[in-house]
């Protein structure tokens, strides 16, 4: 059985999860760099609201009230997020894209910002950690507060994280589909060469794209507060998860991110907890392993993941074959 | 007047090589028609001029000012368009979503009314603004493709391959249109095609390219009714059959 509080964590991650494969999903859409440093861009966030809390206004984080200093500090998590994309496109990616990096050399090039930011991150956190009793928290913290207290029966955090979540996807949604820019961004994404030649800069939206999923990943750091503890490595672990909700969504559909992100976070929260209490084996233990699994499955099965299948045509070919079946 | 002159114009894609010292002019309202074999680099010429190709040296001239090397998206803003051979529309978008996307950078009121001119001039696109690109047919994807180019009010449509994979009929629906792109709108063409003698009736200047050079320039009809036109296709007849006129 599946206490209230499980449930509440689960999808305090799962919505997390989501927030990040669309700005993958965004990157690669627009640049076909799968980005494995996009989970220490969260980190970058989350020690931008960090800084902002603890060190400006000088709150202690597990006391951490609504009001001001979270908005702003949603607010600088975003801009920090954004600020660590912008860089990771202007300083390696456009070099090396430049210079004829190859695809595999430029997803190689991603491992490597990501393995830098860990470190910088680290050192931040030393030198927090050295600078007062409310900073002191820098290498294990979370936005408790938010999860113990309760409106209408849910904790605060999963309100806000709820809000932040649905708030920036229709944010997202409004650029791309009613803006100039956004229409020239799909047109980038569907065909950079025809886009070029109606005058779209490409360079421009595909770094605007990176400073989008930047400051996504960003929030999603801040998110990411309500679920767990956080240290400079925790957005490097959970890329694997991200990665697999990009790939069973498809890794070409911002729709498909949103799907897979709840399929795969779920899974590996929910599912798992109830197939394990259900078999009598504690599988909660083992569930690192579910993304691993919906990533091997998914490209095996339908490489172009749950977007990119022709459902129609799919379920109708099931239906014949069922009835063939039938009727022998 | 020539509109675009290419001066000595050495390009290619990164360390390949695909035009050496292309020279010829594009006279103003007028259809220049680039002809050649395979692998000859008329493809490579357009885009050389368009920017997607890398220029070594040279120089390209459009309306005065030489724009070899300058991006895309720069050159696009100058008056030129360019219909590429291949996925010359967004396949994903609706005919509607296509047009509208043409005029990316001009104020609203302005794309209404120039979707509205080109519509008049494609009426079968007004029937299929809802549909997606990638569904119309082929004669219809290059009307869309027109279509596109001429919302920007070009002054200059470099044409590629425009009938590649048509069948016969609308090939020769497609060469009408450009004729009258010419005639009607006083819009300079630069036209490559792999169906030579077709586009040489129509064209008013002819250039041939073999192995990257220009092995001939002058009027169209006299390329066509070149008694070496075969040879120098094949390389066989170089330096003797240029002309400049």
């Amino acid at each position: 059985m599946l206490s209230p509080v499980y449930i509440e964590n689960s999808l305090l991650f799962t919505n997390t999860l989501v927030m990040l494969a669309v700005g993958l999903t965004l990157t690669y859409m627009t640049t076909k760099v799968p980005n494995f440093a996009h989970g220490s861009l969260a980190m970058v966030g989350a020690y931008a609201l960090f800084t902002l809390a603890a060190v400006v206004f000088g709150k202690e984080l597990a006391s951490f009230r609504i009001g001001k200093p979270l908005g702003l500090g949603f607010a600088a998590a975003f801009l920090g997020g954004a600020l660590a994309g912008l860089l990771e496109y202007l300083l390696v990616l456009r070099p090396l894209g430049r210079r004829g990096s190859t695809p595999l050399g430029l997803m190689i090039s991603t491992l490597g910002v990501d393995l830098i930011l860990i470190g910088v991150l680290n050192i931040y956190a030393d030198i927090l950690r050295g600078m007062n009793p409310v900073t002191g928290t820098a290498r294990d913290w979370r936005l408790k507060a938010y999860v113990l207290q309760k409106v209408a029966g849910l904790s605060l955090g999963l309100w806000l994280s709820f809000g932040i979540l649905v708030g920036s996807l229709l944010a997202l949604y409004l650029l791309l589909t009613r803006t100039r820019f956004g229409i020239a961004m799909r047109a980038s994404i569907e065909n950079p060469a025809l886009a070029q030649v109606l005058g779209v800069n490409v360079d421009m939206v595909n770094m605007v794209s990176w400073v989008l999923a930047g400051g996504l990943a960003g929030l999603a750091g801040g998110m990411m507060a309500f679920a767990e503890r956080l240290n400079p490595a925790t957005g490097s672990i959970e890329v694997v998860a991200v990665f697999a909700a990009s790939i069973v969504g498809g890794l070409n559909s911002l729709a498909g991110a949103v799907v897979g992100g709840y399929v795969v976070g779920l899974s590996e929260t929910i599912l798992t907890k109830l197939v394990g209490d259900l078999i009598g084996v504690d599988l909660v233990a083992y569930k690192r392993a579910v993304p691993l699994i919906f990533i091997i499955v998914t490209l095996l099965v339908a490489p172009e993941g749950l977007m990119g299948i022709e459902w129609r045509r799919s379920l109708s070919r099931l239906a014949r074959r069922l009835t063939k079946t039938g009727r022998r | 007047m020539a509109s675009l002159v290419l001066e000595k114009v050495n390009a290619g894609y990164g360390r390949l090589q695909i035009l050496f010292d292309v020279s010829f002019q594009v006279p103003d309202r007028q259809i220049t028609v680039v002809v050649g074999p395979n692998g000859s680099g008329k493809s490579t010429t357009l885009k050389a001029i368009f920017g997607i190709a890398n220029v070594y040296s040279g120089r390209i001239v459009f309306d005065g000012e030489n724009i070899a090397g300058q991006p895309p998206h720069r050159i696009a803003k100058k008056g030129i368009a360019y219909v590429p051979q291949t996925d010359n529309v967004f396949a994903k978008l609706t005919v509607g979503e296509n047009l509208k996307m043409a005029g990316y950078g001009f104020p609203e009121d302005q794309i209404r009314d120039r979707v509205e001119e080109v519509l008049e001039m494609f009426p079968i696109l007004r029937e299929r603004l809802g549909q997606k690109a990638g569904t119309l047919s082929g004669g219809e994807r290059q009307m869309l493709a027109i279509a596109i180019a001429l919302i920007r009010r070009p002054k200059l449509m470099m044409f590629d391959e425009p009938t590649a994979a048509l069948a016969p009929k609308i090939a020769l629906e497609i060469l009408d249109i450009i004729q009258r792109l010419r005639d009607e709108h006083g819009i300079t063409i630069l036209l490559v095609e792999q169906n030579a003698k077709k586009a040489l009736e129509i064209g008013d200047r002819g250039v041939l390219l073999v192995g990257g050079r220009v092995a001939f320039e002058g009027g169209a009809r006299e390329l066509l009714e070149h008694p070496d036109l075969g040879r120098m296709y094949l390389g066989l007849v170089a330096e003797g059959a240029k002309q400049q006129h």
